[in-house]
């Protein structure tokens, strides 16, 4: 992980109150957040359904207007049009037009960046290259299932290449290998500068890849720091090791007890069940009918 | 009564008790019943320079109006019921559960044609006051004008009200207390006159308008099946534009089936295809002081009721294979 | 911007194709354009079939455009609104308002393709109805020459009321007739107006004139009409046998016997064998039915008769009429796509509706404006207005202000009598409907737009 410079985003004591008809506040779904989110880094937003993740993300892209507070964004308000030319975001469902193909929407896309020409033309087939469908490019979106579908929100995410990143649910809907393929792209991204905000409830993904993370509850943020330090339990310690002969074990642990009278738990190193399934995955062939 | 049928009379009322809930929050449902219910009444504060004929214009007008609003509130419930439904893909989650396809259909069918019956209940009370309130030789009748300019108030301001302290939703509550106000003027004006005098109760209403509407409302019931079977596959501009084109071919069927006097097995086909609009048309039975008896909404509900069936079941088979 | 704003406008146009909108629209706009002669009987003659393909379908054109513009529009943007399409849309570098041009701009191009397609068909069905009857070659150029050219009404000389009457004046105050305390303006007065009675009634066995002045350097070649209307002041409406004289300064007469029907408009074929730089020309009726005892009345200023020149092509009249739709289609989709910003599909449709139907009601809210009969109160016989009346007479006579303008631009009763739809008619409703009101629309739209939460 890179040095985390500037400030990309910035909120002090964000709020969003939603009303009702009556102008009566209805839910406060955002309570006087501070955030900040640097160059560089992969910040990740966590909480329970209904704790104010997707509303901050849209205060960030401007679709929702703070009731107070201060947001910033890339040093400009969120309102600011030019600021979005150096946003990527992919939502959390796929809210693509139906009737176009995955090459025409990105082209509709990259238009809307102002890119054009050569450019645009390698961009897009780069893209598509890179989120694996090219053999279904030519195909409408409404034929796509949802995974096919969330890798075109993904590819459209990143045509302008953004300085900030925006996804809700990046993971959601794609098997363990494409996955792991987001992952690891999203690190490549911050190991280039690029700042990177997730939203998601897959809190594996988010330990594998985030840098700091905060947790929303009822629109507040009850804790937030890096994930090393948040994960880290000072008061244990963990030994790994080759395992050695019974004897040797027994001796080593009988020393443990005498010195500090806890006798310690052992246990054998496992795998996660994604490496597991990715290793199988790529270990048989691919059955062809 | 056998455990299946009540478990299959169960699952219809709650699928049309919940189609017919939807329908009923919808503020497009609103605006249309109460554009109906506003055109209706306001159209007698038109000046006629007919001498005489406001009576008729404002009952002809009246019919009208119900004809066609509820001819678009028709289609645009139908398909905002089945259409959307099947397009948001809600319809997955209830034909997961043991419950027909037929069942499903019908229990939509059944929502819209209890909310047409809604909108004909309104619309003819609407009828009996412009009727009332037709100025008579170019004289208002002040009394009821003030108790219809009154009316909205009525009935909105509690509604409003009950949103506010109870959190109820505005639309329903609104509609069904509209609907009560109306009763309330019709009760009201049946026993005074327009210069604000007690009089025999129903003296000053025209209470066969009733026989009419309802015949009006009977029609709108294969128009409802046509809409709902459509919405089977086309969405709302396509099913009212195709609905609105059957009312004018219907009504113009006589002419069409004219023109086709030398092939008979087409003049025969297109008179059973298009829907016999001309009979249900009231007005002209109720020209030169004719009433709409008991035997011709007796025919007319029959007639209905066949082709809605008919058309149901064209619209049952193009549900039925439907995937999703 | 302009290339955000056409990637919207061609994306709007994608899926209007691939939504078969496009394909459906076109399919009814055929069907209606070429189905709506064939079942409307006419009154057997060449010239009412012409009428009524003209009147027809041009208005066909004109409602099925306008009603699938509205819908259109109002779903343009509240569908992808309610949708979440926009999310991904509004997220990138474009502002708001390029969105609304871009969707503008994308339904305002399948509507040009529209009339455009509508405007061959007009033409060609009359051309090829008029080919194809079995009608005379002269009939059918007579038929042509009146349908099928854009013509100019020029309106009859005004005689020079004032000198005729003053030297009137004179002679009857040296007759001695006039009653002494009439002044001389006063009988000038007088006999102006009856004059101008005299003028426009004629007696049985009776006569009138008219002069026009045609302008120079117009198309010549073509036959000129001499369009007329009168009326009876008996209720049995008996034909009138009678003979027009058609004169010049140079050549002689030419006499042309018709035989009318009070209140029905008619129309007479001149062949323009006018020698060249003859400007003005002279009518005169003559009744030839002097037992009669019917008075006819050429009715009042506004129907007297013209005299139809050749202003132009019926395909660049065409045009500047389909201009004119053009224009209201603009404003029709300005106005949904602004109601579509703020509301839900449904309610937006209904809502732009109601402005239509208001609109449409301008006759009425202009009868009211103007005569102030609107309510009247029913204690007693006066017409003492109240508090309400007035108020409700000045919502009234302002929304006429605001409503004229928008129902006075109509091609239709032009095209289909043949009558010139000129260049600045075209171009006032351009500037006024896709202009003016389009432009007020589209800003309350842009600005309720930008202020609106997408969450």
């Amino acid at each position: 992980m890179g040095e985390h410079n500037e400030l990309v985003i910035e909120a002090r004591k964000l709020t969003k109150v939603f009303r009702d008809f009556w102008h009566r506040p209805k839910v406060r779904a955002v309570n006087g957040i501070d955030l900040e989110i640097r160059q560089g880094e992969i910040f990740g937003l966590l909480g329970p359904n209904g704790s104010g993740k997707s509303t901050t993300i849209k205060m960030i892209l401007g679709l929702l207007h703070p009731t107070s507070g201060h947001l910033s964004v890339l040093g400009k308000s969120p309102r600011d049009v030019a600021v979005k030319s150096k946003i990527g975001f992919m939502p959390e469902e796929s809210y693509l037009y139906k009737y176009l193909t995955a090459v025409e929407i990105l082209n509709f896309y990259a238009n809307l960046y102002g890119l054009s020409g050569k450019d645009k033309a390698n961009r897009v087939e780069n893209l598509i290259t890179q989120v694996g469908l090219n053999a279904a490019k030519n195909r409408p979106i409404g034929e796509f299932s949802k995974g096919m579908a969330r890798r075109v929100g993904l590819a459209q995410c990143l045509l302008n290449d953004p300085d900030l990143i925006l996804l809700d649910e990046p993971t959601s809907g794609l098997d363990p290998i494409a996955c792991r393929e987001v992952k690891d792209l999203l690190l490549s991204l911050a190991k280039r500068g690029k700042s990177i905000l997730i939203c998601s409830h897959h809190l594996a993904d988010m330990q594998d890849i985030c840098d700091r993370v905060a947790i929303l509850l009822n629109g507040d943020i009850c804790t937030q720091g890096s994930v090393k330090d948040l994960l880290v339990n000072p008061d244990t310690l963990r030994f790994s090791l080759q395992s050695p002969p019974r004897e040797t074990l027994s001796a080593i642990l009988d020393y443990i007890e005498r010195e500090t009278g806890q006798r310690p738990l052992v246990d054998h190193a496992g795998r996660t069940l994604e490496s597991v399934f990715i290793e199988t995955v790529k270990r048989r062939p691919a059955v062809t009918s | 009564m056998c455990p299946v049928m009540i478990i299959c009379l169960r699952q219809l009322v709650a699928l049309t008790g919940l189609a017919l809930t939807d329908l009923f929050r919808q503020p497009a449902t609103f605006l249309l019943i109460l554009t109906n219910l506003a055109f209706t009444i306001l159209v007698p504060l038109c000046v006629s320079h007919q001498i005489g004929q406001q009576s008729h214009l404002a009952v002809d007008s009246a019919l009208a109006f119900e004809f066609v609003f509820g001819l678009i509130l028709a289609g645009y419930a139908a398909c905002s019921t089945l259409h959307n439904e099947c397009r948001s893909g809600t319809i997955l989650i209830v034909l997961s559960k043991p419950v027909s396809r037929m069942m499903f259909f019908l229990a939509k069918f059944a929502a819209v044609a209890f909310l047409l019956a809604f909108f004909v209940f309104c619309s003819s009370t609407a009828a009996l006051l412009a009727e009332r309130l037709a100025p008579q030789n170019f004289e208002f009748d002040s009394f009821g004008l003030k108790l219809m300019l009154a009316s909205p108030f009525v009935a909105f301001l509690p509604a409003g009200l009950l949103n506010f302290r109870n959190h109820r939703s505005f639309v329903p509550t609104a509609l069904c207390l509209y609907a009560l106000v109306l009763v309330a003027m019709v009760l009201i004006l049946s026993i005074y006159d327009r210069e604000g005098q007690r009089v025999a109760f129903g003296s000053m209403i025209e209470w066969s308008l009733i026989p009419a509407c309802l015949l009006e409302g009977i029609a709108l019931l294969p128009l409802a099946a046509i809409a709902i079977s459509l919405s089977t596959r086309l969405a709302a501009p396509a099913t009212v534009s195709i609905l609105l084109f059957l009312l004018f071919t219907g009504l113009i069927s006589d002419y069409l089936v004219g023109l086709l006097q030398g092939v008979p097995w087409m003049a025969f086909t297109l008179r059973t295809i298009l829907p016999d609009i001309q009979s249900f048309w009231p007005a002209d039975k109720l020209a030169d002081g004719g009433i709409i008896s008991g035997r011709m909404l007796g025919h007319a509900a029959i007639y209905a009721v066949t082709y809605g069936c008919g058309v149901l079941c064209l619209g049952y088979t193009a549900f039925r294979n439907r995937q999703f | 911007m302009m290339l955000r704003t056409i990637a919207i406008a061609w994306l709007t146009i994608r899926e209007a194709v691939r939504s078969r909108l496009l394909l459906s629209l076109t399919a009814l706009l055929v069907g209606g354009l070429f189905g709506l002669p064939l079942l409307i009987a006419g009154d057997n003659t060449l010239e009412g079939q012409i009428q009524v393909i003209l009147s027809y379908t041009t208005t066909f054109a004109t409602t099925l455009l306008s009603i699938t513009t509205l819908l259109t529009a109002c779903g343009g943007l509240s569908s992808d609104i309610q949708d979440r399409r926009l999310y991904l849309v509004v997220t990138k570098p474009l502002h708001r308002y390029e969105l609304w041009l871009g969707k503008w701009l994308g339904i305002m191009a399948l509507n040009v393709a529209l009339l455009t397609l509508s405007g061959f068909i007009i033409s060609a069905m009359a051309r090829h109805a008029i080919q194809a009857s079995s009608d005379s070659i002269q009939h059918k150029r007579q038929v042509s020459e009146q349908f099928l050219l854009a013509r100019e009404a020029l309106r009859p000389l005004t005689p020079d009321w004032s000198q005729i009457a003053e030297e009137a004046t004179q002679r009857l105050i040296k007759s001695g007739r006039v009653p002494d305390h009439m002044t001389p303006q006063a009988i000038q007065q007088k006999v102006i107006e009856e004059m101008k009675i005299q003028r426009f009634t004629i007696p049985p066995g009776g006569g009138v004139q008219f002069s026009f002045e045609r302008p120079e350097g117009g198309p010549t070649g073509h036959a000129l009409i001499l369009s007329y209307k009168f009326d009876s002041t008996r209720p049995e409406r008996s034909p009138v046998a009678a003979q027009w004289t058609i004169s010049n300064a140079s050549g002689p007469p030419e006499q042309v016997a018709v035989t009318n029907y009070p209140g029905i408009p008619a129309n007479l074929v001149l062949e323009d064998n006018f020698s060249p730089g003859t400007n003005k020309i002279t009518v005169a009726y003559q009744r030839l039915d002097s037992h009669s005892q019917a008075t006819l009345i050429f009715a009042d200023k506004t129907q007297e008769p013209e005299l139809l020149i050749t202003y132009g092509s019926f395909e660049m009249n065409l045009i500047r009429g389909l201009i004119i739709v053009l224009a209201r289609l603009a404003f029709l989709t300005a106005l949904g796509l602004s109601a579509g910003c703020l509301l839900s599909t449904p309610v937006a449709v209904f809502v732009a509706f109601f402005i239509i139907i208001l609109i449409a009601s301008a006759g009425y809210v202009e009868s009211v404006a103007t005569s102030g009969v609107f309510y009247i109160p029913h204690e007693g016989p006066s017409l003492e207005q109240t508090r309400l009346d007035r108020v409700v007479l000045h919502l009234f006579q302002f929304f006429n202000v605001v409503t004229h303008p928008l129902t006075e631009l109509d091609a239709n009763p032009l095209l289909s009598t043949g009558r010139v739809i000129r260049w600045q008619l075209a171009l006032r409703a351009l500037g006024l409907l896709a202009g003016l009101y389009g432009a007020i629309t589209a800003f309350v739209g842009i600005m309720l737009f930008n202020r609106r939460e997408l969450g």
